[in-house]
């Protein structure tokens, strides 16, 4: 079944796939033509030995919080566990069937609603990574351009999308808050009120119906500060 | 002097890389992508409200 190449295709962008394998004795992948190793397991391409070997005990002892899967002493054996946590055992019969795992999958995801597949997920994994850099390196428009990109998709999205990008706005605004303060204790009126205006410039784009938090602090302290009069 | 490569030699130099590239697509596209901890296979089925598949072997 796991060879079958119309289940691999909807498995990679549907579904999040886990094997666990209790031996680690697998050939591993060779030296190519250039000389570069891959590293890992040949039977299951990607893997190490010792990470399918890991969650074959992982998910019997899970931490806190995570689906907990009750493996019986044989084998193969296959599980379906939701979004919500909720774990439904493939009957053995079925767990060979291609047609039936992937109607099994379908049917458990069909309550949760839509998932998001592999390559949406990829491209919002680059956005959200995009704007965390932007974030570290105090490019405030660039991490806003980043998080844009995500806002516009995020309202037909799985709230986790909306929760992810609330935490990554939090500390963009964090950081800009921490801008805002070491400037409004710069000493240099006529500099502090040219940077000002440039920081307002920088973090002044929504994210759709909103502005950064920030944004009306840094409005609020120009109209409190106006430019100093230029010497006659 | 100059050299120049033969026709077929240069069909060949172009065709070949590209079947390469189009076989490892195809070695790629027929395997699955496995999540590499248990905790990683959670996260992410979180993240994508996605559905998990774990499957169980052993040797022989």
């Amino acid at each position: 079944m796991l060879e079958n190449e119309d289940f691999v295709k909807f498995a990679n962008e549907n579904v999040i796939c886990v094997v666990g394998h209790n031996d680690t004795g697998h050939k591993a992948e060779v030296e190519d033509a250039k000389g570069k190793m891959s590293p890992g397991c040949a039977l299951y391409p990607g893997m190490e030995c010792k990470q399918h070997q890991d969650i074959y005990s992982e998910v019997g002892r899970p931490p806190d919080g995570m689906p907990k899967i009750e493996l019986p002493n044989g084998v193969p054996n296959s599980w379906l566990v939701g979004p919500d946590g909720t774990v439904q055992k493939i009957e053995p019969a079925d767990q060979q069937s291609a047609g039936k795992v992937q109607e099994l999958l379908e049917a458990l995801q069909k309550p949760a609603g839509k998932a998001i597949g592999w390559k949406d997920y990829e491209k919002l994994s680059s956005a959200f990574e995009a704007g965390a850099k932007a974030v570290e390196a105090g490019d405030w428009k660039a991490a806003l351009v980043a998080y844009q990109q995500v806002e516009k998709k995020a309202g037909k999205m799985p709230a986790s999308v909306g929760e992810r990008l609330g935490k990554g706005v939090e500390a963009l605004n964090a950081k800009v808050v921490e801008a805002f303060e070491a400037l409004k204790a710069a000493e240099d009126v006529a500099q502090r009120d040219k940077d000002m205006k440039a920081l307002r410039a920088k973090v002044s784009a929504k994210l759709g119906p909103k502005a950064l938090p920030v944004l009306a602090d840094i409005d609020a302290w120009l109209k409190a500060n106006p430019a100093p009069k230029p010497a006659k | 002097m100059k050299r120049w490569l033969s026709p077929a030699a240069l069909v060949l130099a172009v065709v070949l890389p590209w079947i390469a590239t189009a076989q490892a697509k195809e070695t790629e596209a027929a395997a699955i992508r496995w999540a590499h901890s248990w905790k990683e296979a959670v996260e992410m089925a979180r993240d994508r409200n996605a559905v998990i598949f774990a499957t169980f072997h052993k040797d022989n």
